[in-house]
């Protein structure tokens, strides 16, 4: 991969990037598929999720002057990257239609700072636009679903990062890991479940199989994060079609799974769920406090504890959007949570993804009568 | 906000939480009447509170109204009319009066879901607390002692408690008495444990009984629930400090029916309807009381509330606030609000930093007031 050094050079490359990403809608795809992306850019998506149109979720920040409009699709942050100095930098990106109701792809072709700009610039965007975050379950399901949409590629799993918990002196820790494989991914997932690690991000090669022969050179790279985050090195064409849709699918099916749980959306009818663990979690009586402790912090929310002790019952409202939950833990492996009279799809994904991200990875179900 | 004695915070969540768990045993043990392992029986029902018409021969009120905490008809020839009671006042010579409440129950009463309103068989239970139930059991005898007819002839007593074991229950047992239908008597005397999280699960929004809550929890419900999502339809006032929502007492009730209240049981002119629009209106007093609303002279609306994002606990903070004499909670209430509110709508400009959502760098993201920042004292 050729890398580009000379500012001059980056900087032609990055207007001919607004160029494409400017184009109209349902050519984006096709240019990016010619497009070969030199070092340090890369080409990178997120996966949104937006009851409104991307015109009217981005309409605050284009009247303050943070986002330019180049088409109804395609836009400019400007926006400071980097610590002491920072820079300023003029960020084209594109957001199109991902082919699910109210589902939406963020892309762009960039270095990792602006990357990771623009991801907190959208994140910041909730609750118009709701980020999708993957479960370890959902990020291994849709990778599978993936192997088995691709029979005419063999997919190698080539780096993973994940979290392991470690005994210490101080008590128990998490640990980030980092390992660089050459496995198929079967192989891997048994790794993962014997050191009992959460997966954060999968990078794995395509390689073009004809028969039983497969070829050396990977057709295309992809890392996908539990932040529903891909980065492509390789055929776009192919991760589009392929990765991104799967990733999409997945998104769209949890969120549809998430929408209508308000009670006033339901003629209050309660539309309850469970996040159910394999172990069980609660017989710990300190772990009943830890999950307590842990939606005490939940971020931007006004909460009540009623009981900690020896179960938990509180309920907490989500200020962003005004959404609000009722949670138990009354049996030993699992949590109920009970949607108030607000309660949208993406304040629901919000606090789910919080819990697993700070308590512990369940499965959530529909929790109805019993 | 000064912090609540530890003590008193554990009062103020327990007063909370036996709310809930009243509510929650009345369920159980409805449940327990009218539903068979699978399913609902036929011609079953039960409500909470229900205007039951006693009889001319009821030796306490005749041809009167009472309402007892649960009717629950188990067929159109059997039903069970039950009072809850979770505590006891420590002076036993009160408990007389709960002697005569259920007295005036032991009846013919009118009024169940049969076509008539009449009930062949019918059986008056008092639930009473495992703590109190022993206790209670000897002032019930010795008063039958007294006088025969103090207590009903078709009158039991059932102890019920909520067990933390493992897997949180509800118990009930038979402790004085009989109920006269065989499988309902034969379940009682052996016990019946009833998993708290079937009830939640089967009942998820039922949060009220025809009994008023206690304010504070009353009040985190309001705030937390239901003035919460209406926070983002109105622009933050910087002289009141706050997000001013015009309110009506009726439509706070009318909804808290529908979602948690009586309109999730059955329905009709005999039914009650909690929570009430006064205990509604005794909580808008208790805001206002907190400045933290103010009434309005004219309009639908008779209420605004000034809506402040509290970074505690909600619950403990109106436990709080009801204790602290009027004059303080003026001083309180204005204090903490002296730093500007986040504002609600979703905006990076109006957000503050979250985690997994923070603002970008562009400088548009208004100042993070995190809960670990600035504890409000």
């Amino acid at each position: 991969m050729t890398r580009l050094t000379d500012a001059r050079e980056r900087r032609k490359f990055e207007v001919f990037v607004e160029e494409i990403l400017s184009s109209a809608a349902d050519a984006v795809p096709g240019h990016l598929a010619q497009l070969s992306v030199p070092d340090p850019f890369r080409l990178r998506l997120k996966v949104l999720y937006s009851r409104d149109t991307i015109s009217a979720a981005l309409a605050n920040q284009q009247k303050l002057g943070n986002v330019h409009e180049l088409n109804p699709h395609a836009f400019r942050l400007d926006v400071s990257v980097g610590r002491a100095p920072s820079r300023r930098v003029r960020l084209p990106f594109a957001i199109l239609d991902a082919g699910r109701p109210n589902m939406f792809v963020a892309i762009a072709v960039c270095a990792r700072e602006e990357w990771q700009a623009l991801v907190r610039f959208l994140d910041a965007l909730y609750p118009q636009l709701v980020p999708v975050y993957l479960s370890q379950r959902e990020l291994i399901g849709s990778i599978k679903t993936l192997r088995h949409s691709t029979p005419d590629l063999d997919l190698r799993v080539r780096e993973m990062s994940a979290t392991e918990k470690i005994e210490t002196e101080a008590g128990k820790r998490k640990r980030s890991v980092r390992e660089w494989t050459d496995e198929d991914l079967d192989n891997l997932l048994i790794h993962v479940e014997d050191r009992r690690q959460i997966i954060n991000s999968l990078r794995f090669d395509f390689h073009r199989r004809i028969n039983d022969k497969v070829d050396v050179i990977p057709t295309l790279s992809c890392k996908v994060t539990r932040k529903a985050i891909v980065e492509i090195s390789g055929k776009f064409a192919v991760a589009w079609e392929t990765v991104i849709a799967d990733v999409v699918a997945a998104g769209a099916e949890k969120l549809k799974f998430f929408s209508q749980r308000g009670l006033r959306d339901r003629n209050y009818s309660a539309s309850p769920l469970a996040i159910h663990f394999k172990k069980q979690v609660f017989d710990d009586l300190g772990e009943v406090r830890r999950f307590v402790d842990v939606m005490r912090k939940y971020p931007h929310s006004a909460y009540a504890v009623e009981h900690g002790n020896p179960y938990a019952h509180l309920q907490l409202s989500d200020r962003y959007d005004g959404s609000s939950f009722e949670l138990w833990a009354v049996t030993s492996d699992e949590i109920l949570v009970l949607p108030r009279l607000r309660a949208t799809e993406g304040a629901v994904e919000r606090l789910i993804h919080y819990i697993y991200d700070e308590f512990r990875e369940g499965e959530v179900t529909d929790a109805g009568a019993a | 906000m000064p912090e609540l004695p530890e003590d008193e915070q554990r009062r103020a969540r327990d007063a909370a939480e036996d709310y809930q768990s009243t509510v929650h045993a009345m369920l159980a043990f409805s449940a327990f009447v009218v539903h068979d392992a699978s399913a609902q029986r036929p011609n079953s029902h039960f409500g909470f509170g229900r205007r039951m018409t006693t009889s001319k021969a009821n030796l306490v009120t005749p041809s009167g109204t009472v309402t007892p905490d649960i009717v629950a008809q188990k067929s159109d020839s059997y039903g069970v009319v039950a009072e809850v009671k979770r505590s006891l006042p420590s002076d036993r010579t009160k408990w007389s009066a709960h002697i005569g409440q259920i007295r005036k129950y032991d009846d013919d009463l009118t009024g169940w879901w049969t076509s008539d309103g009449r009930m062949a068989i019918s059986d008056t239970t008092l639930l009473l607390h495992q703590t109190r139930s022993r206790a209670f059991v000897n002032v019930l005898d010795d008063e039958r002692k007294k006088n025969a007819e103090a207590v009903g002839p078709h009158t039991s007593v059932v102890e019920f408690n909520r067990s933390d074991e493992r897997q949180v229950n509800y118990f009930f047992r038979l402790e004085w008495g009989d109920v006269r239908d065989a499988d309902l008597s034969g379940r009682l005397r052996e016990g019946v444990a009833v998993p708290i999280d079937k009830v939640i699960r089967t009942f998820a929004n039922v949060k009220f009984y025809d009994a008023d809550p206690p304010l504070h929890s009353l009040l985190a419900l309001l705030w937390i629930d239901y003035f919460g999502p209406l926070v983002a339809a109105v622009a933050y006032d910087e002289n009141l400090k706050a997000f001013p929502i015009d309110v009506s007492s009726a439509a706070i009730a009318d909804e808290l029916q529908r979602a948690y209240g009586s309109q999730l049981l059955e329905k009709d002119e005999r039914s009650v309807e909690f929570p009430s629009a006064k205990v509604i209106r005794r909580a808008l007093d208790a805001l206002v009381t907190m400045k933290l609303a103010m009434p309005l002279p004219t309009g639908t609306s008779e209420y605004r509330v000034l809506y402040r994002q509290f970074n505690d606990d909600i619950l403990l903070r109106f436990a709080s606030m009801l204790k602290t004499p009027a004059e303080k909670v003026m001083e309180q209430a204005t204090l903490p609000f002296d730093e500007p509110q986040d504002v609600i709508t979703g905006s990076v400009a109006e957000n503050p930093k979250r985690k997994g959502h923070a603002s970008d760098q562009t400088g548009a993201a208004a100042p993070s007031r995190s809960r670990k920042k600035s504890p409000r004292k």
